[in-house]
């Protein structure tokens, strides 16, 4: 097997007959384009759960500098850890992605796409670019595309160069301006300020995969999957301790035991959900479920087979978390290093109870007072993993240490 | 140099940040009802236009928010977190420096998370703080020891580093840098950036090993510092600060075999007050000869003499510039351009190198004042020029650096031998002034009396009599 | 540097700029370009890349420094890295980290002597449900073991060299 591929399941996403969500896109007015968009309900696949709808109508409306342009970007920076869904998708689906994009530019009249392709995936480029050649050749790109009178727009491809914050949607773009990759200020928004000073939609390669699927099958056919406030079916990248880790499509509203049990994981001793910026759910709550109204994902799920050390877990993550904070904001820049302080002093069980709570104020700080969501989430799985492991935590010897 | 910019392509070096803060135009504001929103900050109802920061906002209900990051001079960063405020409606607090009111808002500014927050950004900052007050430049005169205080801080809540980070920079006449001491504030690169467009300080690496640094993290003096010292002047802690030679200028005033000349430009007369609790700007020309006799010059001049010289010397060039191209039709740099500042001088000779023909060759009053006392002064006196010390009292930083400029020095000896900036004359005279300071420290007034036209003579051809007037008139008055 | 090389730097750094643009937004794909010609981005590649561009060259350094992937100070041509994220940990990179290091005879974050591999920690590569992954310049490695830590470097040094000498020499 090319070491590339995933085990997937089969998705929705082979159901959807590539371009014919272009096709119904260009039948519409722009309006219609955003209104059937919202109608999905379809919300940010890349983790932050937005309203795609909302998004591109605040795009649409704001205004372009002289000369300038809107953009559109596909983050396919997929860093969070324990995902990797996107990689499939550009790799199996990437026309679907393509268009989405291509149908984001329509609604709200961008001329100009970026792909935000992670330095990792480099390997992908020469497919890519092929794709986005064929797709010219084909009319699908390009000067009035499908003989669409004034409706332009091209992609290029541009890559990161290893840091996880560019997946934030403002540092992205400061990356694509030629910056350190530093997450801005919000307000003002990408949507009227973003590439350039220009509006700009960033959005997840699925969620722009979906929209595709939904303008081929009608937001109805999209919303009647999933639940009230979390509609349509969704990714997971799944890995770790299972018998079946690989690329799976569930309706959002599933529960993490239905989860489990399909991918040859049902006895874990806890899941990470949403990847190092997620949660860690333990086995007595495994009857929860997997949308936005409850425990929101961006679709990593990361199993823990019942030996697994949580300290050593926690420690990982905050590893991960102090090599990737951009370094800009104290409460990140600064937490994060005492966090992975605190788990190196329970590890030698030199921690105190006082000190520990002290550390669970300061997760509260961060997550609060933070300026990106990096630092905003990285607190997650520190504090999920001592409220719920804490006996293990405690009192280690010099025997338990690593 | 860059090769040619097409047209429509983007080289401006323009403030980037604040290019990204920008909000577009609203439209006809008019329109608007006035463009005005009300904004409720902690139960006070202020009207203020669109754009404006939650900080500006708070400030005009007489709201206190503290800050580190934000300085006016500068576009926003909302990086240090300090300021942080809730917002009704936010689940994450906002940085009031970076929030732009752009719709009707509910705002607390101390809320128990607030209050945690900023305690937390405080000791997180600490934590990496190496370096006691007590030993510090900034001593009483710190915005992060001010904030220590203001929000209790009285234990390092997350430890603190005992040992030092990195080495401190000293390698600038001018700039020292104490990385140690730094909160990552970034209002330096800013500064450096944005407002001096020199742009020699950035952020390098990330995450917690980012810190401030140079290209290569070469020392200060390596790199294209133009040695204005604005950093120094916008720098909320003792990482940066002036190369202080008040020791050496110590040592010499001590040194019974050296005779130490001390000139002042106009500018640290106005401003020397103010290190002393009085406003900004109040003249102080007079109390000031006072003082720096008192801490032992031999001799004060003022630089205006010799600023009176540069301009002799060089109009005589202008007219031998124009002389050469219009009668000897020879090729000559035109404009001519002047400056006494070291600092312009040194960015051009960096960016704009093509233009050295330009400058005039004269030197700038604070090394015409030196090489005429190391010279025609020391001749007419008698003294050996070797045992000379020439002291310039500057307002800035780059005159360090110039006095030690290799070429500035035709005489032999060094025209100059040290800059002083006002703050560090200030210091000076704290120390060694201490016995009389009291006497002229009255109430806010320092020397206040002395003001009365008593010492009118500080010229230079005989500045004694007036430091004399002052000495014994002004400022015999009892406290 | 010999002055035929810098010359050949510059020209190509020129070319570079040519093809993405004299703005500040073509500052990434340039070093990106740099760096995987020359395996680094040098002091001078850095000063060179700021005046075309008309930045300082110390916020070329910031951006250098900020990024994993670009370096200033000179790699081996084979970038070795491997994921030391969550779930390569749990299926056992220690001992893959372990390995390469005997195999290499360097320790992460070192270049070996003769300029050939760098060896280096990644943040997870998006290869999780098939770690312990490796990435050695573009070409990924995955469920890799200890065992196969040998051949992939021989791998390297056979199948790679060509290629990357053709590379560095193009
Ligand atoms: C630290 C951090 C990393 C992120 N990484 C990614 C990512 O790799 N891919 C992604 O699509 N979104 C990522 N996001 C979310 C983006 O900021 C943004 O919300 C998203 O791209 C919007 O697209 P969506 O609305 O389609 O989800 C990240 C956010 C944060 C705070
Ligand atoms: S939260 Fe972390 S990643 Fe985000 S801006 Fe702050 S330091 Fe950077
Ligand atoms: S002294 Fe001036 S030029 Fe030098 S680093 Fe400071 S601001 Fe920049
Ligand atoms: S040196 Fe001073 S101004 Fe610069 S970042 Fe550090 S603390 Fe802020
Ligand atoms: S003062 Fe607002 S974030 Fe620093
Ligand atoms: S954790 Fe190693 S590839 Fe994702």
């Amino acid at each position: 097997m090319n070491p590339i591929n995933s085990k997937k399941t089969p998705l929705t996403f082979d159901t959807i007959e590539p371009g014919t969500g272009l096709a119904a896109a260009l039948t519409k007015s722009r309006a219609d384009i955003i209104g059937e968009v919202a109608a999905s309900n379809l919300r940010g696949r890349g983790g932050a759960g937005f309203p795609t709808g909302t998004k591109w109508n605040l795009a649409a409306a704001a205004r372009v500098g002289e000369g300038h342009s809107k953009y559109v970007v596909c983050n396919a920076d997929e860093g969070e850890p324990g995902t990797f869904k996107d990689r499939v998708l550009l790799l199996d689906y990437a026309d679907l992605v393509f268009e989405g994009m291509t149908i984001a530019a329509r609604a709200i009249g961008a001329t100009k796409g970026i792909l935000y392709l992670r330095g990792e995936y480099v390997y992908m480029r020469p497919h890519l670019d092929g794709v986005l050649e064929r797709r010219r050749q084909a009319g699908l790109l390009g000067a009035a595309i499908l003989g669409t009178a004034g409706f332009d727009f091209d992609i290029e491809i541009r890559m990161g160069a290893g840091a996880y914050v560019c997946g934030e949607e403002t540092a992205l773009i400061e990356s694509l301006e030629g910056h350190r990759g530093e997450p801005r200020n919000r307000p003002p928004f990408p949507v009227d300020t973003g590439f350039l000073g220009q509006p700009t939609v960033v959005n997840n390669v699925e969620t722009l995969a979906s929209v595709a699927a939904i303008l081929s099958k009608g937001a109805a056919w999209f919303k009647a999957i999933g639940t009230e406030r979390s509609a349509g079916f969704k990714l997971f990248s799944v890995s770790g301790d299972c018998t079946d880790p690989g690329v799976y499509e569930f309706p959002l509203g599933i529960t993490i035991a239905a989860l489990l049990a399909k991918v040859g994981g049902s006895n874990a001793k806890a899941v990470q959900i949403g990847g190092a910026s997620g949660q860690c759910v333990p086995a007595s709550q495994f009857g929860r479920t997997i949308a936005f109204e409850d425990i929101a994902t961006g679709g990593s799920i990361i199993v823990f087979g019942q030996g697994r050390d949580m300290l050593h877990v926690a420690k990982n993550f905050m590893e991960f978390f102090v090599e990737e904070s951009c370094g800009q904001c104290t409460p990140c820049r600064a937490g994060n290093a005492r966090l992975l302080d605190g788990i190196e002093r329970l590890e030698r069980g030199e921690c105190s109870t006082t000190y520990l709570s002290e550390l669970l104020a300061l997760c509260e700080t961060m997550q609060l007072a933070s300026k990106c969501g990096l630092g905003q989430s990285s607190p997650n799985a520190f504090v999920s993993i001592v409220t719920h492991f804490q006996d293990e935590l405690l009192g280690r010897t010099a025997a338990q240490a690593h | 140099m860059s090769g040619e910019v097409k047209a429509g392509e983007d080289t401006s070096r323009a403030p980037r940040s604040q290019k990204i803060q920008q909000i577009p135009a609203m439209g006809d504001v008019s329109q608007m009802i006035g463009g005005q929103i009300t904004v409720n900050i902690d139960g006070q109802d202020v009207r203020v236009p669109m754009g404006t920061t939650l900080l500006d906002a708070a400030k005009l209900v007489g709201v206190r928010i503290p800050t580190l990051c934000h300085h006016p001079d500068l576009c926003v960063a909302g990086v240090c977190r300090v300021c942080v405020v809730e917002v009704e409606g936010q689940r994450a607090l906002q940085a009031a420096c970076a929030f732009p009111v752009t719709g009707s808002l509910k705002v607390k500014t101390h809320t128990r998370k607030v209050r945690q927050a900023r305690r937390h950004v405080l000791d997180l900052l600490l934590s990496t703080h190496y370096g006691e007050c007590y030993s510090c430049k900034r001593n009483n005169n710190c915005e992060l020891q001010a904030l220590a205080k203001e929000y209790g801080v009285d234990f390092y809540r997350f430890g603190h580093v005992t040992e030092s980070q990195y080495p401190k920079d000293e390698s600038s006449y001018s700039v020292v840098r104490d990385m140690d001491k730094c909160i990552l504030c970034r209002r330096c690169v800013r500064t450096c950036i944005d407002v001096q467009e020199v742009g020699v300080l950035e952020a390098v690496g990330r995450s917690n090993k980012t810190r401030i640094s140079t290209y290569l993290d070469k020392p200060l003096g390596d790199v294209v510092c133009i040695n204005c010292g604005q950093c120094i002047n916008r720098c909320p802690t003792g990482a940066l600060h002036a190369n202080d030679t008040s020791d050496e200028v110590w040592r010499a005033i001590d040194d019974p075999k050296k005779h130490v000349v001390i000139q002042t430009a106009p500018s640290p007369r106005a401003g020397i007050g103010e290190c002393f609790g009085l406003e900004p700007g109040t003249p102080m020309t007079y109390q000031l000869n006072t003082a720096l006799k008192l801490a032992g010059f031999d001799k004060v001049f003022d630089t205006n003499f010799t600023a009176d010289l540069t301009i002799i010397e060089e109009g005589t060039e202008l007219l031998l510039r124009l002389y050469k191209a219009l009668v000897k039709k020879e090729e000559v740099a035109f404009p001519q351009f002047t400056s006494c500042s070291p600092g312009w001088v040194k960015y051009l000779e960096h960016f704009y190198p093509e233009y050295i023909p330009n400058l005039s060759s004269a030197k700038s009053p604070q090394q015409m004042f030196g090489a005429v006392i190391k010279t025609y002064y020391a001749k007419l006196n008698n003294i050996d020029p070797k045992d000379i010390v020439t002291v310039a009292l500057m307002p800035c930083s780059a005159k360090k650096f110039e006095c030690n400029r290799p070429e500035m020095a035709d005489s032999g000896v060094k025209d100059v031998d040290y800059g002083l900036t006002t703050r560090e004359m200030a210091q000076m005279i704290k120390e060694r002034a201490a016995s009389w300071k009291p006497r002229c420290a009255r109430s806010s007034n320092w020397c206040a009396a002395s003001r009365s036209r008593n010492c009118s003579n500080t010229r230079t051809s005989s500045p004694c009599a007036g430091l004399r007037a002052c000495a014994t008139s002004s400022c015999r008055s009892p406290p | 540097m010999l002055v035929s090389q810098q010359q050949k730097l510059q020209d190509d750094i020129r070319s570079l700029v040519g093809t993405h643009g004299r703005t500040r937004a073509a500052l990434m794909p340039v070093l990106q370009d740099l760096q995987r010609k020359y395996s680094s981005v040098s002091d001078f590649a850095m000063q060179v890349v700021a005046d075309e561009l008309g930045i300082h060259p110390a916020e070329v350094y910031g951006v250098v420094s900020f990024y994993a992937f670009l370096h200033h100070e000179p790699r081996g041509r084979f970038q070795v890295r491997l994921c030391q994220t969550i779930s390569c940990d749990l299926a056992s990179k220690a001992r893959v980290a372990r390995q390469l290091e005997n195999e290499l005879g360097i320790a992460f974050g070192q270049t070996t002597p003769d300029g050939r591999f760098s060896l280096e920690w990644a943040s997870c590569l998006g290869m999780c449900d098939q770690g312990p992954a490796l990435l050695v310049n573009d070409r990924v490695y995955t469920r890799v073991s200890p065992e196969q830590v040998h051949q992939i470097i021989e791998d390297c040094r056979r199948v790679f060299g060509a290629h990357a000498v053709q590379q560095v020499h193009a």
